[in-house]
């Protein structure tokens, strides 16, 4: 070891960590408190969607799937499902796409409890729906 | 058996690399969004990645140093001490991805509460690393990781389109494509190469090498090990990205759950497929904690200077073994908080590639140096290829942030 601090060389390094961290940390608090753009609305709309489509998939899979994995899986989904929605709740967007943001909730309410519900015809229909308007409302948010 | 067996370093490392939580769901979005058209980073990183962990694994083999300690040794005390906070940060978010991972795995196999699967996921892994010995964690962690390889017979299964394989290896960016998805296009690029090229691969690589005792005599058998295994990585790889555009890019879905990426395997060969995945997935997930949880607490020794390795008895090297006893502590704790490990890992892979340069850099030079290395010093070739991947690993460290800003980490 060629090279070695001083114990007072190493608390200069430490104190310029914590300075780079606090500034990071500051950094991503004050971008998170700006209005977010549609941007920001597309990519959680995005996430939905897929989730939605999936859902889709493993409904109409569900007798061919093992009865424990699809459980578990449908409430791994649903949570993430779940995580998505208060993302949506939580952007601080611009009034322009507030409405889009409604639209969204709401689509992301019928998502959640039609894959953490009960397995049948009416939870697909529902899903495939959903999966359609946030098709559509992703590429309205895209223009 | 002995030095065969020594392969199995090379698979828990690329297993661990190239298939943890985050690269998996990675590779599929990346085939489900854009087909195969990224499927030339999966061949660049690949080739970056047997260089520089060859490079390591000679220096390790003939000079006995591990990665942390050249970079502490080449960067000077402070860009080392940077370096050492940045990887132990990207170390420890890989890490608890993983755990939260394996906890998601189990969950599908059992139907137990994700919490209570955490915790034991955290005493699994301190037995495991407590008792087993390096080489037995190499071989069951490596040979389990191969159930992996259901993915590429899924994939072979499902008939990907060989015509699109072969011009995905061509750099090609997507056509008619908006500004917004060009940059999206370039985010996924930056991060399946640095999810390939993830800095904990070669730290633990070299670090395993010492940990095996490898002598100038095994510089052969370390072509071989990498070759080996990171070209089974890269096969996984171009698997997942096909399962992405041939299965799921069909039915507009993005995995992010180790469960989807599981049902392309279930859907084609019922619950055979569905438990091999699984298990595969237990496995290259665990394999990639072990990975992070030992590479922090080599780097962090290596750079203080602490005795490190598992070849020593825990009280030999009481300090290495408290590290990553309280990273398995802390990534549980993080874990536990309900933050999603995919969404952690994203971060992680899109930090690390700013690591890249100065991981690599240092090893670059010592080996190329022949007052150091002697007759096993780098060629021309080999020099010539270690600089030009340099170059493109910092640009793409120079252009990770603001990529991943630009994209809100790659979601459109």
């Amino acid at each position: 070891m060629a090279e070695r601090w001083t114990p007072r060389q190493a608390l200069h390094q430490a104190i310029g960590v914590l300075i780079v961290a606090a500034l990071i940390a500051v950094a991503i608090a004050y971008i998170k408190a700006q209005p977010q753009g549609r941007g920001s609305l597309k990519a959680e709309v995005s996430a939905l969607r897929s989730q939605a489509a999936e859902g889709a998939v493993v409904l109409e899979r569900g007798d061919k799937l093992d009865r424990r994995f699809l459980r578990a899986h449908l409430g791994q989904l649903a949570h993430n499902v779940t995580r998505t929605r208060k993302r949506i709740a939580d952007l601080h967007l611009e009034p322009a796409v507030q409405g889009s943001q409604r639209n969204a909730l709401d689509l992301a309410s019928r998502v959640e409890s039609s894959i953490g519900g009960v397995v049948d015809d009416h939870a697909r229909a529902t899903l495939r729906r959903s999966k359609s308007e946030l098709e559509r409302l992703e590429q309205d948010l895209e223009r | 058996m002995g030095r065969f067996a020594e392969v199995f370093l090379g698979i828990l490392t690329a297993v661990g690399g190239f298939v943890e939580i985050g690269e998996l769901t990675f590779t599929l979005t990346a085939g489900s969004t854009f087909g195969y058209g990224l499927l030339w980073t999966t061949v660049l990183g690949t080739v970056g990645i047997i260089l520089y962990c060859e490079m390591a694994g000679r220096i390790a083999a003939v000079k006995h140093r591990p990665v942390f300690s050249l970079i502490r040794e080449r960067t000077g005390l402070t860009a080392a001490f940077v370096t050492l906070i940045a990887s132990t940060v990207v170390n420890v978010l890989t890490c608890a991805a993983e755990v939260g991972g394996v906890a998601l795995v189990w969950q599908l196999l059992s139907g137990w509460p994700y919490r209570l699967l955490v915790i034991g996921g955290f005493l699994f892994f301190v037995l495991v690393i407590w008792w087993m010995k390096f080489e037995w964690i190499e071989r069951v962690f490596g040979l389990g990781g191969l159930l992996m390889l259901v993915y590429v017979v899924t994939a072979l299964y499902d008939g990907p389109t060989w015509s699109d394989i072969a011009s995905g290896l061509v750099p090609r960016q997507p056509e008619n494509a908006s500004p917004h998805q060009l940059a999206v296009y370039w985010y996924y690029a930056v991060a399946i190469m640095s999810s390939i090229m993830l800095p904990y691969e070669t730290y633990f690589y070299a670090s395993g090498a010492i940990e095996d005792h490898w002598k100038p005599g095994d510089i052969g058998l370390n072509r071989v090990i990498v070759m080996v295994g990171f070209s089974l990585g890269a096969v996984l790889s171009v698997a997942l990205v096909s399962l992405g555009a041939e299965f799921f890019q069909p039915r507009h879905v993005e995995p992010q759950l180790p469960g989807t990426a599981a049902l392309s395997a279930a859907i084609a060969f019922g619950s055979v497929g569905l438990y091999a995945a699984l298990l595969g997935m237990f496995f290259a997930f665990a394999g990639a904690a072990i990975e992070t949880a030992l590479s922090s607490a080599y780097n962090i020794a290596q750079f203080l200077g602490w005795p490190w390795g598992k070849y020593r008895r825990p009280r030999e090297a009481g300090r290495f073994t408290l590290t990553w006893f309280v990273v398995f502590l802390v990534c549980a704790a993080i874990i536990l908080t309900g933050v999603d490990p995919v969404r952690i890992v994203e971060y992680s892979i899109v930090f690390s590639v700013i690591v890249l340069p100065f991981t690599y850099l240092p090893v670059l030079v010592v080996a190329a140096d022949r007052r150091i290395m002697g007759a096993h010093a780098n060629g021309i070739a080999m020099n010539v290829l270690g600089w030009a991947f340099l170059v493109v690993i910092t640009v793409a460290a120079l252009a990770a942030i603001p990529l991943f800003l630009l994209t809100h980490g790659g979601q459109g």
